[in-house]
């Protein structure tokens, strides 16, 4: 079972027999390495999944394993002529496409067959980052040096020297090392093979192909291929035979190889498995799973409690009045949360509630706020003309913000920080960063300010309950230190009975 | 050998199955569905919380059934990026961080062709990124939600504040005749049922479909009324069950939409952004290419497509002799100032489409025929603009009368248009 049966005639193959015609030139290595790719798939999977790919069966779950995914260009073509789960993709997106589908089915046998300048050019992105990531997918590329389908443009593994359709005086770009390119880029197999006019050749070829797909990982095998009727017509070796003769003088085994002089290397493209090191791929790795089993805990329960809901109608001609907040301070203040905290409170308090945080440049450099808009009916736009109550904690967001609250609004002003209000008559003052400094006493400046502002402009003017403010916050920060928020809390009532009572 | 033993190992994350009962309780196609239903007593029990926009949206997808999430980072729609990486493992999925946005949208195609619900979101320079595989996504019938919150442009613009610029790049960005789902919610609210929506079109009609939330809705925090698991109405794909050797990945169907096979299941098939035949085949026969092009089309046009997809919000429109025409973030503003213009007597009715495109041309026609004035208000400099001038020109036609004066009100300077200056346009 599974011996090498490549002379016998009843030898199976993956050819999907609904597209036997394809667009490749006569004496194309493409056809080689096709039927490499075909044999070492069978070969291999039959031995993974313990099947016969000489029996229909065994030949049948071989196929229905297999998904491979191609780009555009000549090799790309490859996908369509398997008879597998196929897709061919856009131009040099192949592999991003492949890791979608190999993280969603990572039963799957993944393989890519693509040309050099879909994978290295356009696609050269995906190449380092299929690398790195790791994924268990075997990408075979046909490297012929050129742009073939579009008529022998250059490549990024064009030679220098040698001429293409867009090099018409030579092609005056360096090449990629390929070799290089992927074992930096961190891929955990590296092979070359080459499509000659040579049986060992072949064979090779084959034996790297099935070695790819049996490493558990990203594993990338270059395919020292011709293109005689693109860049061959180009650069005198336009006969398919004579092409497949001078690779031959390019390429010697990865042994003989190793062993040159770094001049001579330069010359030689090495054959044989390059760089193999045995590490999990990405789904099977430790890190991977410990990850997932980590993500899988922290979300244990992310769907709310049922509640009986009633839900009256509302008049939709209604325009309910409503308040607009907003929470100004430097950043690092936590007004931002402030102002989440507050939507939570009208949440919890039966009210509406819209919280928009206003992120922009000129809140970038130190200034911070956030807007909350709280109503008992329905809030369509979710900012207003003027502002009804603005807490300023420092002295530019006062003066920046002044002008937007309204004749009749009020203006909570931390007298800690702001020195000049310009006899503002909506001005409220509280010394807010003393109390903190006296009755909180935060380990850290300003830790819970934000706290304390809150509880104490909510509570001065009645928008809601204590309970509802307290819920609030220590629904959002006080799992995080509720002994300091609670201090801020209380000093933020007692404030507001003091100015209450003022 | 048996064929028993000859199988590979086939590892499918499950889904939930469509459940008739619970499209029985909430009808997606209704206006503010989750609170009709609990208004109509189909509902009585739900969950309360307060999320925002982005927040909102990625719940909406793992509850639909989303399994994949490819991502990059980009303002103002990173949270989806960060929700679907704290959440997705939870529901039994997976996520990858994508080297670019070219590879976030391959991905989720990737991902959506094996089987599994899947989506990507960005913002406007990353969508134009996007803009070739969501082409590949329209022709090979992939099932695929991409959220693009939109914000200014062109190039990087404003990357922190709310435009509308993306309309007509979500309708024409990619090249070619393609036909496209956009919907812009309004509300947080709005943005969990029109995920949940998007998820059941894109499903059911094998298509991409996109979220075009504007940067204002999507960072804003609302209360929201959500159903209970088991009753969000979910769609799946029509899968084939016949002999895998007669399946035809783009083969004819009575709707129009064909039986899309997860990977692995013996129903092996080519997908290709060439021009195919009904096996997905690349072909060049002139009359597949055009029976392909136009079917595609037509998969979206059927009367329950459209009963499915479209999706328009009228308010105080039938007395109305101005309409204003806006939507997300700018049809909350114009809501605002129709209510204050009514208040002083003026007849004047807010046209909401909440599916942009394919845009609800019957309910537009039904009301620009019958208007004085139409003003369309959009963060941009009149993209959808056009699409009502076309509409209102459309429905001259048929009354064989003069077109109504459409004007638009249009803000590109990053900031948003207010009641107030919808109120003056009224009033003009």
């Amino acid at each position: 079972m599974n011996a090498n049966p490549i002379c016998s005639l009843e030898m199976p193959d993956l050819r999907r027999t609904t597209m036997r015609r394809n667009i490749w030139c006569e004496g194309c290595g493409l056809g080689n390495m096709q039927q490499a790719i075909s044999i070492a798939l069978m070969r291999q999977l039959g031995r993974r999944f313990k099947v016969d790919f000489m029996q229909p069966a065994g030949l049948e779950a071989i196929k229905n394993n297999i998904a491979m995914v191609s780009g555009i260009g000549c090799t790309s073509r490859m996908a369509g002529h398997l008879d597998a789960n196929t897709v061919h993709t856009t131009h040099g997106r192949s592999l991003a496409f492949a890791s979608g589908l190999k993280m969603a089915r990572p039963d799957l046998t993944v393989v890519l067959a693509a040309g050099d300048g879909d994978i290295f050019a356009i696609g050269g992105n995906h190449f380092i980052h299929a690398a790195r990531r790791n994924l268990d997918m075997t990408l075979i590329v046909y490297d012929n040096r050129s742009y073939g389908m579009t008529g022998a443009q250059a490549s990024p593994t064009s030679p220098m020297g040698e001429f293409g359709s867009s090099a018409p005086y030579g092609v005056f770009e360096a090449p990629f090392n390929l070799v290089d390119l992927a074992i930096g880029a961190g891929a955990g197999f590296v092979a070359q093979g080459a499509v000659t006019t040579l049986q060992e050749h072949q064979d090779q070829l084959e034996e790297l192909i099935a070695a790819g797909l049996d490493h558990k990982g990203f594993s990338f095998i270059n395919v020292v291929g011709t293109c005689h009727t693109g860049w061959g017509a180009r650069n005198k070796r336009s006969e398919a035979f004579r092409y497949r003769q001078y690779l031959q003088h390019e390429v010697t085994p990865v042994e003989r190889w190793r062993e040159l002089p770094p001049e001579e290397r330069a010359a030689l493209k090495p054959l044989g498995i390059i760089h193999s090191v045995d590490r999990p791929d990405l789904q099977s790795s430790p890190a991977y799973t410990e990850i997932v089993a980590r993500g899988k805990k922290a979300a244990a329960s992310l769907e709310e409690p049922l509640e009986d809901i009633r839900l009256i109608d509302l008049d939709p001609m209604a325009r309910p009045p409503r308040t607009s907040l907003r929470f100004a301070g430097s950043g690092g203040q936590g007004v931002i949360t402030a102002g989440e905290i507050a939507l939570s409170a009208a949440v919890l308090a039966g009210k509406n509630g819209v919280f928009t945080k206003n992120y922009g440049p000129e809140a970038r450099g130190g200034e911070a706020y956030s807007d909350v808009t709280v109503s008992d009916g329905e809030i369509h736009f979710p900012q207003s003309d003027e502002l009804d109550v603005l807490v300023a904690l420092n002295q530019e967001t006062f003066d920046k913000f002044r002008k937007e609250v309204g004749p009749s609004g009020r203006i909570l002003v931390n007298s800690s920080a702001v020195r000049e209000t310009y006899d503002d008559p909506r001005v409220i003052t509280s010394p807010i960063g003393e109390i903190l400094a006296r009755d909180v006493r935060p380990p850290k400046r300003d830790l819970g300010i934000n706290i304390l502002a809150l509880a104490l402009v909510l509570d001065y003017l009645g928008l809601m309950s204590r309970q509802a403010i307290e819920a609030a916050v220590m629904k959002s920060v006080g799992k995080k230190n509720p002994a300091l928020n609670q201090k801020a809390l209380a000093a933020g009532f007692a404030e507001a009975e003091r100015l209450k009572a003022h | 050998m048996s064929a028993k033993v000859a199988k590979a190992p086939v590892t499918q994350p499950a889904l939930r199955p469509d459940d008739s009962k619970a499209a029985a309780k909430i009808d997606l196609s209704e206006v503010g569905a989750v609170h009709q239903a609990l208004r109509a007593g189909r509902l009585t029990q739900a969950r309360r919380t307060t999320l925002s926009g982005n927040d909102a949206i990625a719940k909406a997808a793992l509850e639909a059934g989303a399994r994949f999430f490819g991502g990059y980072p980009i303002t103002p729609s990173t949270e989806v990026l960060e929700y679907a990486a704290r959440n997705i493992f939870s529901y039994g999925g997976s996520y990858l961080q994508m080297e670019d946005e070219i590879a976030s949208i391959a991905s989720a195609i990737g991902a959506s062709l094996g089987g599994i619900k899947a989506f990507t979101a960005t913002s406007g320079p990353g969508f134009s990124l996007k803009q070739e595989n969501l082409g590949y996504a329209c022709l090979v019938e992939v099932p695929l939600v991409v959220i693009n919150v939109m914000r200014g442009g062109p190039s990087t613009g404003g990357p922190t504040d709310a435009g509308q610029s993306d309309v007509m790049q979500a309708r024409w960005g990619t090249h070619g005749d393609h036909p496209i789902v956009a919907i812009a919610p309004a509300t947080v609210q709005e943005c969990w049922e029109e995920t949940v929506r998007a998820f059941n079109i894109a499903e059911k009609y094998r298509t991409p479909v996109i979220l075009l939330p504007d940067a204002k809705v999507s960072q804003m925090k609302e209360p929201v009324i959500l159903p209970a698991l088991a009753d969000i109405p979910i769609v799946n794909r029509a899968r084939p069950s016949g002999a895998p050797e007669e399946y035809e990945a783009f083969g004819p169907t009575a709707n129009g939409v064909p039986l899309l096979a997860p990977f692995g299941e013996g129903y092996r098939s080519h997908f290709t952004g060439l021009y195919h035949n009904r096996k997905g085949l690349p072909t060049r026969d002139v009359r597949l290419i055009d029976q392909l092009q136009k079917r595609i089309h037509a998969k979206l046009n059927t009367p329950a497509a459209r009963r499915d997809i479209l999706k328009t919000e009228t308010f105080l429109c039938d007395d109305a002799e101005i309409l204003v025409v806006a939507y997300g973030i700018t049809a909350r503003a114009a809501k605002d100032a129709v209510l204050e213009a009514r208040a002083v007597g003026i007849k004047v009715g807010l046209l909401r489409p909440i599916t942009l495109w394919p845009s609800d041309r019957e309910t537009a026609i039904k009301y620009l025929s019958r208007v004085k004035r139409v003003i369309v208000a959009e963060l941009n400099l009149g993209q959808y603009r056009l699409e009502i001038e076309r509409l209102a020109y459309e429905a001259a036609q048929r009354k064989q009368c003069v077109p109504t004066t459409v004007t638009g009100l249009h803000r590109v300077d990053m900031r948003l248009i207010s009641p107030r200056d919808v109120y003056e346009e009224i009033c003009r």
